[in-house]
């Protein structure tokens, strides 16, 4: 299919997968809109959309019903889905860049323990921050938790990239190994937080475990939108860079790559944006290996396409996850990190299935 | 002019290069010869600025040391023994990327110059294939097509630029390594400079205009092919006893395995 995709149009140099790829982004972008749209429509009450966007443009009178309308769009839907987004956006781009990163397509930052050691970080200020964090929740208010699990995110990434990184080569074998080590020893130490923590702290943690956009609020957008949209605004900077990273570290300097400060900027930016969505929804898993795989697999690796179409994609798929969360076991609400589970580990298996002789283990 | 001034590296505690003082012209084909483990492609990647060396390295007379990554990609490409793409780019995007640095210095526009150069390298075609499903021959000559991209101009701007190649024609079949050369030749009579690691006495022979024997870290010895193809010095270096050949017309020496013995 995509042989034809690309013969049909024409006009663009043979292998040059540029324009297959713009088509797929305008796609991606329609997606998302419908996907938005649909979320925004449907919910638990029977709040009407469509009214409240009538009231935008007529000056109807305003009576009970459609103030309440207006409150579940506004304060209760619109939120869940601006969140979906952003988180969405924010796991998938995570993925392609640490892909890119360490040149393996099976690098996640789920997998290899990166939103572990996030969790860490917010399970931290859970517990610890009305007593010892005390001061540093006073200074930094409602951004401490998001930068905690950045702080927790980075340190492990940092970690995993020093141990399993050997002359600008990255071992598999040793990376997912010591992602284990290190999801091991971030979920021992929030067992023994998590034993310390009270009755009202453990209601918290629990709800925040789960992996939900149920709890989604302004605030929270707030609080991690900032972090996340400057991590996704820093990656069409580096797309270039880790196409020329796929050559290996010396052939990106030959180029003409600042290979350190670019590896730098990518560690970063993986950290802040799976920190601040590990932050605010709780561990959703696989999104950053399915989205950026599938996408691979139509429109090639180049990462300047690559990239904004995981952010695309992954919103759009958070969205729909989130939808079947809703409806399944309807009027309750299954946790959405149980639906990605349920998607992506199958998927996961599958990839390594296809790749098992490039893998070396 | 590439000059390397008593050039070291160490790994380890281990010397791998010892004083190596070496010099490239724009022009000529430098060939870097010598048996296994005499530290030619060590001299190549401390060429490349890849390991740190003690000495000093110049291009044109800047010191490598203070370049930064950008000045020397305008100055100089390298072509590494293999690549493997973890990724499932194509031919074309592989290419594209020597475009990176956007020095290229191509007279007739960058669109169709990753196509110039693939049918250049005899790939014309094969744009549109996985670099993944290529041969290791084809990988490395998609590789060079790349690095042609990168200084397509032998030349730009008054100053000379530099191919480095690290055993370019390693995988390659005969056809393809006399092509290779070929390109090589063609870049160095247009003004540029190729440094070559060559395993192939005869190759250095026949294109190379300089060669430097490598033993032991050191450069034993440099000069014309001429120079360098002699019976004693060459059965040194390679522990075996060699005997160098004269084509009756030329004044090209060539070596004959079967005239060799251990």
């Amino acid at each position: 299919m995509q042989m034809l995709l690309s013969r049909q149009l024409a006009g663009a140099p043979e292998g040059d997968r540029s324009a297959l790829a713009r088509l797929v982004l305008g796609l991606l972008l329609l997606l998302l809109a419908a996907v938005a749209g649909l979320s925004i429509a449907t919910g638990a009450s029977d709040a009407s959309a469509l009214s409240v966007v009538e009231s935008w443009f007529l000056e109807t009178q305003e009576t009970a019903l459609s103030t309440r309308d207006r409150l579940i769009i506004y304060d209760i839907r619109l939120p869940r889905i601006v969140l979906g987004i952003l988180v969405g956006a924010s796991l998938a781009v995570s993925g392609a860049l640490m892909q890119g990163l360490f040149r393996n397509p099976l690098a996640d930052p789920g997998i290899i323990g990166v939103s572990a050691g996030a969790g860490l970080g917010a399970i931290t200020v859970i517990v610890l921050g009305g007593t010892v964090l005390g001061p540093v929740v006073a200074l930094l208010g409602i951004y401490t938790l998001p930068l905690a699990a950045f702080a927790g995110g980075l340190i492990t990434t940092l970690l995993l990239y020093r141990v399993a990184t050997r002359r600008g080569q990255t071992s598999v074998a040793t990376m997912l190994l010591a992602g284990i080590a290190l999801a091991a020893l971030s979920g021992a130490l929030s067992g023994i937080l998590i034993y310390l923590a009270d009755d009202r702290q453990l209601r918290d943690l629990t709800f925040w475990g789960l992996g939900s956009l149920g709890g989604a609020t302004w605030t929270k957008i707030w609080a991690a939108g900032p972090i996340i949209l400057a991590a996704l605004v820093t990656t069409p900077f580096l797309a270039r860079s880790l196409d020329a990273l796929s050559l290996g570290e010396a052939s990106a300097r030959h180029l003409g790559i600042p290979v350190q400060r670019m590896k730098a900027a990518a560690i970063l930016s993986v950290a802040a944006a799976t920190g601040a969505a590990v932050a605010v929804s709780g561990g959703i898993g696989f999104v950053g290996i399915v989205v950026p795989h599938l996408l691979r697999l139509i429109i090639g690796p180049d990462h300047r396409y690559l990239l904004p179409g995981s952010a695309l994609l992954g919103a759009s798929l958070l969205l729909l996850a989130d939808a079947v969360s809703r409806t399944i076991v309807a009027p309750a609400e299954l946790p959405i990190g149980i639906v990605t589970a349920v998607f992506g580990a199958p998927f996961f298996l599958w990839v390594l299935l296809r790749r098992r002789d490039m893998l070396d283990l | 002019m590439i000059e390397a001034k008593n050039v070291s590296v160490s790994i380890g505690r281990k010397p791998i290069l010892r004083g190596v003082n070496a010099s490239t012209a724009p022009g000529e084909i430098t060939a870097i010869v010598g048996p296994n483990g005499s530290g030619k492609s060590t001299l190549i990647k401390a060429l490349s600025g890849d390991i740190t060396y003690s000495g000093t390295i110049s291009f044109n007379g800047r010191d490598l040391a203070e370049m930064r990554t950008g000045e020397a990609a305008a100055l100089r490409a390298v072509l590494p023994q293999a690549t493997t793409l973890s990724f499932p780019y194509t031919v074309h995007e592989v290419v594209r990327l020597g475009l990176l640095g956007g020095r290229s210095g191509a007279p007739h526009g960058l669109a169709d110059l990753p196509e110039r150069a693939l049918a250049r390298v005899d790939l014309a075609g094969f744009a549109g294939r996985l670099y993944q499903e290529l041969s290791g021959g084809e990988q490395q000559r998609v590789q060079l097509a790349r690095v042609l991209c990168q200084v397509w101009a032998p030349v730009l701007e008054g100053s000379p630029r530099y191919l480095l190649l690290d055993e370019p024609v390693s995988s390659l079949d005969i056809k393809h390594q006399l092509l290779v050369m070929r390109i090589a030749r063609e870049f160095a009579q247009q003004g540029g400079g190729v440094v070559a690691v060559l395993h192939d006495l005869n190759l250095m022979a026949a294109f190379s205009d300089r060669a430097i024997l490598m033993q032991h870290g050191q450069s034993v010895a440099a000069g014309s092919p001429q120079e360098v193809m002699q019976d004693e010095l060459l059965s040194e270096v390679f522990e075996c006893r060699l005997k160098v050949g004269t084509v009756p017309t030329g004044v090209t020496p060539f070596l004959l395995p079967q005239a060799a013995s251990i």
